[in-house]
């Protein structure tokens, strides 16, 4: 590489708002201020989709939905020495990845549209990795400050070489529980003593929320957000993707939370009782997915029942 | 001929304009956008509980007043009145996004057009100031996770510190940061061409929306005025307002277009709150005078909206100065539960870039079988259509008309993702 590091912004479907906390990173506006952005439309940078550009490192935000975003994206990644994936959205899916069940011709919502508008989408929402591989992935929904900051390290160290060998995830893997200020202190007498509402019930500050009846995504989610909800008092919603070893985010998480719920009453309330509890949770897919449903196992089998995935 | 511009710069979203012409005349203008990603389909089936976290994304940069909106919705579901230090957080972080928006639209989206030297290391240091500040109140920079039907998570009272110390130093900055702008933009030549430039005239029959609390904007609270005329505003309650909308599809792809069923277009944000109420704080005295002397008020162009934008941040700084001076408002309590649940839940509040409006209703299990997004990106497309048939069809075409419709598109601050939506709206909605 000579001269300044050539960047660019790509932002597809999705709010792409993860580019724009990129400057709220002091490390990451030395490596901005020290390069030269030619790609960022909604600042006014613009390039000919087929324009020759040596990227020495892209930024991706959102997902694939259309097929301009996968021209896009397979464009970018041809030009593009270091790839970085940007955000949830672009790793599992983020929010809009709750489209992913669904049918296209519901999300547009036509019964008598021309099929065009059908034709612009791609089969299925889906995450950019999917279809690239990409060097450096950072999940959040927006990524913290404290990981951007760390972002920006990585690429200053190998921005100059043009190349990583390995791709490098952000995150230790290690599930939010492990380091949790709410840890409890016996792991093995943790139980659920039913199913509640955050907003229902008034919690305990220094609490495992689980102990408390709520719904906590920290056993199956990746840690590196500095436990900002649990700290604001809420539980964890999954922004930061699976931890390591964990498949699925959903179906990991009902293995993981039925096995301790109301487990000294099991036999007195039995199946019966278990299931009215379980019944509370009326939205499965919105509480245990939110940010991973076009990566889980369940909707890889729907939409190969759908005939939409082979 | 066909003239495209792919994608169109300065707007959040892929779109594509394609301006036709006939014997060297605009025959017509085609905006396209496919960024579609359902959210008026896939929130339906949500416990709306969810919503906020869900909803915030529908616009990036302005996450924080769709998550309040939603929470104002969730707390008219649950029969919620909430405690006055979480009203004011909630207030204080739709004032912090609108002063981190309408710096954004200044320094990243406009600055490059009239200055010559770049954006001073300041204006960054500013975003970054911000940023923290953010996490601090919201947990998350974007996407925040504080709110609850009834109140907030946490007692306000646990950062007014840092929120106070945080503030003196953003004031500073943006006092800096103002000088700058006001050289830099405000003086520009260029700027002062385009801002006495006919063709950004505001049409007569603009409509302006705001949220206006006793002559002042609202933000969070407040009656949704709606005018004409200076002086002649009349209120709304937000049903009456929904059921007079006209929502349609722009010419191609999925962006919605919303006005009044009466063919007015409506501009609502910024230049909505400053034509409407009085929008003057007690600390920038001079500043508000300076810039009110280069746009007027009201302002009769489009162009002045960067004018107002920076006046903006300045009422805000003030604004958040006032509210945190009075401490007590930051204590007591922040979460109220109970409450006789309702089948409806309606949040309005007035963004950086306009009023957003959610409307949810749910089953007795709080899932929620019906959403409606309006949103501010979806009225200034309906405002841009009317643009584009009196102002732009049917004059001669050339590389600068061209340019200048573009910066229609950038002054009115597009967010075009969160302006797509189904095509037919099934379960009518409206």
């Amino acid at each position: 590489m000579s001269g300044k590091p050539i960047l660019g912004f790509l932002e597809l479907t999705g709010c792409n708002t993860c580019l724009y906390t990129l400057y709220y990173s002091e490390e990451m506006r030395k490596l901005i201020s020290s390069s030269e952005i030619k790609y960022w439309p909604s600042i006014g940078i613009v390039v000919n989709h087929g324009e020759d550009i040596g990227f020495d490192a892209v930024f991706v935000a959102g997902t694939v939905r259309t097929k301009r975003d996968l021209e896009k994206l397979l464009f970018f990644r041809r030009h593009s020495r270091i790839m970085v994936a940007y955000g949830t959205c672009s790793i599992y899916g983020g929010i809009p990845g709750l489209s992913a069940l669904l049918r296209r011709e519901d999300i547009i919502g036509f019964e008598d549209a021309d099929e065009k508008y059908a034709e612009a989408l791609t089969p299925t929402i889906k995450p950019i990795t999917e279809y690239v591989k990409p060097d450096i992935l950072v999940p959040g929904c927006p990524p913290s400050i404290e990981l951007i900051n760390r972002l920006a390290n990585i690429l200053a160290e190998n921005i100059s070489d043009g190349r990583i060998e390995k791709p490098i995830y952000l995150l230790t893997g290690e599930n939010l529980c492990r380091n949790c200020p709410r840890k409890p202190k016996r792991l093995d007498k943790v139980e659920m003593p039913g199913i509640r509402s955050i907003n229902e019930v008034r919690v305990e500050e220094d609490k495992c929320f689980l102990e408390q009846g709520i719904l906590c995504m920290g056993p199956v989610t990746a840690a590196g957000c500095g436990h900002v909800c649990i700290r604001m008092n809420k539980p964890c919603i999954g922004c930061y993707g699976p931890a390591r070893g964990v498949v699925d985010q959903g179906l990991n998480y009902i293995s993981s939370f039925t096995s301790i719920l109301m487990k000294s009453s099991e036999i007195r309330i039995g199946h019966e009782g278990l299931r009215r509890e379980l019944d509370k949770i009326v939205d499965p897919m919105g509480y245990l997915y939110r940010y991973t449903l076009p990566k889980s196992l369940l909707t890889k089998l729907v939409l190969k029942r759908m005939g939409v995935e082979k | 001929m066909s003239i495209v511009i792919d994608p169109i710069p300065w707007v959040e979203g892929d779109s594509k304009l394609v301006i036709n012409t006939r014997n060297g005349v605009v025959s017509d203008v085609v905006i396209e956008t496919y960024s579609i990603r359902g959210y008026d389909y896939f929130t339906r089936g949500r416990h709306v509980e969810l919503l906020p976290s869900i909803v915030s994304s529908i616009c990036g940069l302005t996450s924080w007043s769709h998550y309040t909106a939603s929470l104002k919705a969730l707390d008219m579901i649950y029969g919620r009145k909430i405690p006055r230090a979480a009203e004011t957080l909630r207030l204080i972080g739709l004032l912090i996004e609108v002063l981190e928006d309408n710096m954004l639209f200044i320094g990243l989206k406009n600055y490059s057009e009239y200055g010559n030297e770049s954006l001073p290391s300041k204006y960054f240091e500013l975003l970054g100031r911000i940023g923290v500040l953010k996490e601090v109140i919201g947990g998350r920079t974007a996407n925040p996770v504080y709110g609850l039907a009834g109140g907030v998570s946490y007692p306000p009272s646990k950062i007014i510190d840092k929120l106070e110390k945080s503030i003196t130093s953003i004031r500073a900055d943006v006092s800096e940061l103002y000088t700058f702008f006001k050289n830099n933009i405000l003086d520009n030549e260029t700027y002062r061409r385009i801002l006495s430039d006919e063709f950004y005239l505001l049409p007569e029959n603009t409509g302006y929306l705001a949220l206006i609390s006793d002559g002042e904007p609202g933000y969070y609270d407040g009656g949704l005025l709606f005018s004409k005329k200076p002086g002649e505003a009349i209120e709304y309650d937000v049903n009456d307002y929904i059921s007079r909308l006209r929502i349609e599809h722009l010419n191609r792809g999925f962006a919605k277009t919303i006005e009044l069923t009466d063919n007015t277009p409506i501009l609502t944000g910024s230049i909505a709150r400053y034509n409407l109420s009085g929008m003057r704080g007690d600390g920038f005295t001079s500043e508000y005078d300076e810039i009110k002397s280069i746009i007027g008020k009201p302002v009769k162009s489009l162009a002045g909206i960067i004018g107002v934008k920076l006046y903006e941040i300045l009422y805000v700084i003030d604004r958040i100065e006032e509210i945190i001076s009075d401490r007590e408002a930051f204590s007591g309590e922040y979460m109220v539960y109970g409450g006789k649940k309702t089948n409806r839940g309606i949040g309005v509040v007035d963004s950086s870039r306009g009023v957003i409006i959610h409307s949810y209703s749910v089953d007795e299990k709080l899932v929620a079988t019906n959403t409606l997004f309006i949103t501010p990106s979806s009225m200034k497309l309906g405002f841009l259509k009317h643009f584009i048939k009196e102002g732009i069809i049917g004059r001669e075409y050339s590389a600068e008309l061209r340019d200048k419709m573009i910066r229609v598109l950038k002054f009115l601050n597009i967010c075009f993702p969160a302006s797509t939506h189904m095509i037919i709206l099934r379960g009518g909605h409206v």
